[in-house]
Protein backbone atom coordinates (compact mmCIF):
# COMPACT_ATOMS: atom_id res chain seq x y z
CA UNK A 1 0.00 0.00 0.00
CA UNK A 2 1.23 3.38 -0.88
CA UNK A 3 -0.41 6.91 0.52
CA UNK A 4 -0.34 10.55 0.17
CA UNK A 5 -3.34 10.74 1.85
CA UNK A 6 -3.59 12.52 5.22
CA UNK A 7 -6.26 10.56 6.20
CA UNK A 8 -4.77 7.62 5.96
CA UNK A 9 -1.56 8.91 7.60
CA UNK A 10 -3.49 9.95 10.30
CA UNK A 11 -4.91 6.19 11.13
CA UNK A 12 -1.43 4.51 10.64
CA UNK A 13 -0.10 7.09 13.01
CA UNK A 14 -2.89 6.28 15.42
CA UNK A 15 -2.00 2.87 15.69
CA UNK A 16 1.70 4.20 16.37
CA UNK A 17 0.50 6.35 19.06
CA UNK A 18 0.42 9.29 17.29
CA UNK A 19 -2.07 11.69 17.58
CA UNK A 20 -3.58 14.87 14.92
CA UNK A 21 -1.30 17.93 16.50
CA UNK A 22 -1.71 20.37 13.32
CA UNK A 23 -2.53 19.58 9.58
CA UNK A 24 -2.89 22.27 6.80
CA UNK A 25 -2.68 23.03 2.93
CA UNK A 26 0.27 24.02 1.02
CA UNK A 27 0.22 25.21 -2.43
CA UNK A 28 2.76 26.02 -4.84
CA UNK A 29 2.56 28.18 -7.98
CA UNK A 30 2.71 25.07 -10.43
CA UNK A 31 -0.32 24.00 -8.90
CA UNK A 32 0.42 21.11 -7.08
CA UNK A 33 -0.86 20.79 -3.73
CA UNK A 34 0.43 19.00 -0.29
CA UNK A 35 -0.73 18.09 3.08
CA UNK A 36 1.81 19.73 6.08
CA UNK A 37 0.41 17.48 8.84
CA UNK A 38 1.93 17.16 12.14
CA UNK A 39 1.26 13.88 14.55
CA UNK A 40 2.26 13.78 17.99
CA UNK A 41 3.42 11.37 19.95
CA UNK A 42 1.61 10.47 22.80
CA UNK A 43 2.99 9.78 26.75
CA UNK A 44 3.64 5.99 27.52
CA UNK B 1 20.60 -6.26 -6.31
CA UNK B 2 19.95 -9.48 -3.55
CA UNK B 3 17.82 -12.02 -2.94
CA UNK B 4 15.13 -10.77 -5.82
CA UNK B 5 15.00 -7.10 -3.46
CA UNK B 6 14.44 -3.97 -6.20
CA UNK B 7 17.53 -1.56 -6.04
CA UNK B 8 16.08 1.78 -5.43
CA UNK B 9 16.13 4.20 -7.76
CA UNK B 10 17.31 7.27 -5.46
CA UNK B 11 20.64 4.94 -5.21
CA UNK B 12 21.40 5.87 -8.83
CA UNK B 13 20.32 9.87 -8.96
CA UNK B 14 22.71 12.45 -8.31
CA UNK B 15 22.55 14.79 -6.11
CA UNK B 16 23.20 17.88 -7.92
CA UNK B 17 20.23 16.41 -10.57
CA UNK B 18 17.77 16.27 -7.68
CA UNK B 19 18.92 19.45 -5.49
CA UNK B 20 18.91 21.08 -9.06
CA UNK B 21 15.40 19.73 -10.06
CA UNK B 22 13.70 20.08 -6.76
CA UNK B 23 15.07 23.58 -6.26
CA UNK B 24 13.79 24.74 -10.20
CA UNK B 25 11.22 27.90 -9.46
CA UNK B 26 7.95 25.98 -11.24
CA UNK B 27 8.80 22.73 -8.74
CA UNK B 28 9.78 24.89 -5.94
CA UNK B 29 9.79 21.52 -3.21
CA UNK B 30 12.94 22.24 -1.74
CA UNK B 31 12.05 25.87 -0.85
CA UNK B 32 8.70 24.36 0.40
CA UNK B 33 10.25 21.37 2.32
CA UNK B 34 12.90 23.96 3.85
CA UNK B 35 10.07 26.40 4.67
CA UNK B 36 8.11 23.97 6.69
CA UNK B 37 10.59 22.98 8.24
CA UNK B 38 11.74 25.88 9.15
CA UNK B 39 8.81 27.33 10.46
CA UNK B 40 8.17 24.12 12.90
CA UNK B 41 11.59 25.16 14.35
CA UNK B 42 10.55 28.26 15.13
CA UNK B 43 6.91 26.71 16.68
CA UNK B 44 8.42 23.99 18.66
CA UNK B 45 11.94 24.72 19.37
CA UNK B 46 12.85 21.43 19.67
CA UNK B 47 16.38 20.43 21.00
CA UNK B 48 16.44 17.54 19.00
CA UNK B 49 15.53 16.86 15.40
CA UNK B 50 15.81 13.93 13.05
CA UNK B 51 15.12 14.70 8.99
CA UNK B 52 14.07 11.55 7.00
CA UNK B 53 15.36 11.24 3.28
CA UNK B 54 18.09 14.46 4.65
CA UNK B 55 19.79 14.04 1.19
CA UNK B 56 22.55 17.08 1.05
CA UNK B 57 21.02 18.56 4.31
CA UNK B 58 17.94 20.27 2.88
CA UNK B 59 16.84 22.55 5.24
CA UNK B 60 19.65 22.42 7.68
CA UNK B 61 20.67 25.63 7.64
CA UNK B 62 17.25 26.49 8.42
CA UNK B 63 17.99 24.90 11.61
CA UNK B 64 19.45 27.71 14.73
CA UNK B 65 22.29 25.53 16.69
CA UNK B 66 21.73 27.67 20.11
CA UNK B 67 18.83 26.20 20.16
CA UNK B 68 18.34 22.59 18.56
CA UNK B 69 22.12 20.90 19.20
CA UNK B 70 21.39 17.37 17.97
CA UNK B 71 20.52 16.61 14.41
CA UNK B 72 20.05 13.58 13.13
CA UNK B 73 19.84 13.11 9.36
CA UNK B 74 18.97 9.33 7.83
CA UNK B 75 19.29 9.14 3.88
CA UNK B 76 19.72 5.93 2.01
CA UNK B 77 22.26 7.30 -0.65
CA UNK B 78 25.40 7.18 1.00
CA UNK B 79 26.72 10.05 -1.44
CA UNK B 80 24.05 12.25 -0.11
CA UNK B 81 24.76 11.19 3.40
CA UNK B 82 28.67 12.59 2.59
CA UNK B 83 27.32 15.80 1.02
CA UNK B 84 25.69 16.64 4.19
CA UNK B 85 28.35 16.14 6.36
CA UNK B 86 30.85 17.66 4.00
CA UNK B 87 28.29 20.66 4.43
CA UNK B 88 27.06 20.90 8.20
CA UNK B 89 29.97 19.08 9.94
CA UNK B 90 30.91 21.09 13.04
CA UNK B 91 28.01 23.14 12.87
CA UNK B 92 25.94 21.06 15.28
CA UNK B 93 27.01 20.14 18.62
CA UNK B 94 26.00 16.72 17.35
CA UNK B 95 25.24 15.79 14.39
CA UNK B 96 24.45 12.10 13.46
CA UNK B 97 24.23 10.94 9.88
CA UNK B 98 22.86 7.63 8.49
CA UNK B 99 23.18 5.84 5.38
CA UNK B 100 20.26 3.57 5.86
CA UNK B 101 16.57 2.83 5.03
CA UNK B 102 14.15 4.10 6.79
CA UNK B 103 11.91 1.27 6.06
CA UNK B 104 14.98 -0.84 8.18
CA UNK B 105 15.77 1.86 11.06
CA UNK B 106 15.59 -0.37 14.32
CA UNK B 107 16.64 1.87 17.00
CA UNK B 108 19.18 3.71 14.70
CA UNK B 109 19.35 6.66 16.81
CA UNK B 110 18.64 7.94 20.41
CA UNK B 111 14.74 9.14 20.55
CA UNK B 112 14.44 12.92 19.25
CA UNK B 113 11.97 15.82 19.97
CA UNK B 114 11.18 15.80 16.53
CA UNK B 115 10.99 13.33 13.48
CA UNK B 116 10.89 15.71 10.27
CA UNK B 117 9.69 13.70 6.91
CA UNK B 118 8.41 15.89 3.90
CA UNK B 119 7.69 14.19 0.40
CA UNK B 120 8.90 10.88 1.77
CA UNK B 121 6.08 8.71 2.75
CA UNK B 122 4.98 8.48 -1.53
CA UNK B 123 8.26 6.47 -1.82
CA UNK B 124 8.05 4.32 1.03
CA UNK B 125 6.41 0.70 -0.10
CA UNK B 126 4.54 0.04 2.33
CA UNK B 127 4.38 3.46 4.52
CA UNK B 128 2.59 1.93 7.68
CA UNK B 129 5.80 0.24 8.60
CA UNK B 130 8.06 3.51 8.23
CA UNK B 131 5.55 5.63 10.21
CA UNK B 132 5.79 3.00 13.01
CA UNK B 133 9.85 3.03 12.63
CA UNK B 134 10.06 6.87 12.79
CA UNK B 135 7.28 6.52 15.29
CA UNK B 136 9.88 4.67 17.77
CA UNK B 137 12.70 6.93 16.95
CA UNK B 138 10.31 9.94 18.77
CA UNK B 139 10.54 10.86 23.04
CA UNK B 140 7.13 10.79 24.42
CA UNK B 141 5.40 14.33 23.36
CA UNK B 142 7.48 14.83 20.30
CA UNK B 143 6.20 15.15 17.23
CA UNK B 144 6.54 13.60 13.45
CA UNK B 145 6.29 16.58 10.89
CA UNK B 146 5.39 15.38 7.73
CA UNK B 147 4.18 17.05 3.78
CA UNK B 148 2.62 14.45 1.62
Amino acid sequence: MRFTAPEALKAVGSEAGLVESSSRRIGLRSGKRFAAIVLRKTAG
Amino acid sequence: MDGGTQRSPWLDIPLADYEGHMSLPEIGQAQMIADFFASLLKERSPASVAVMGCSGGNGFDRIDPSVTTRVVGVDLNPAYVRRARKRFSGRFDRLELYTCDIQAMDALFEPVDMVYAALVFEYLDPPASAVVRMAAHLRPGGVLATIL
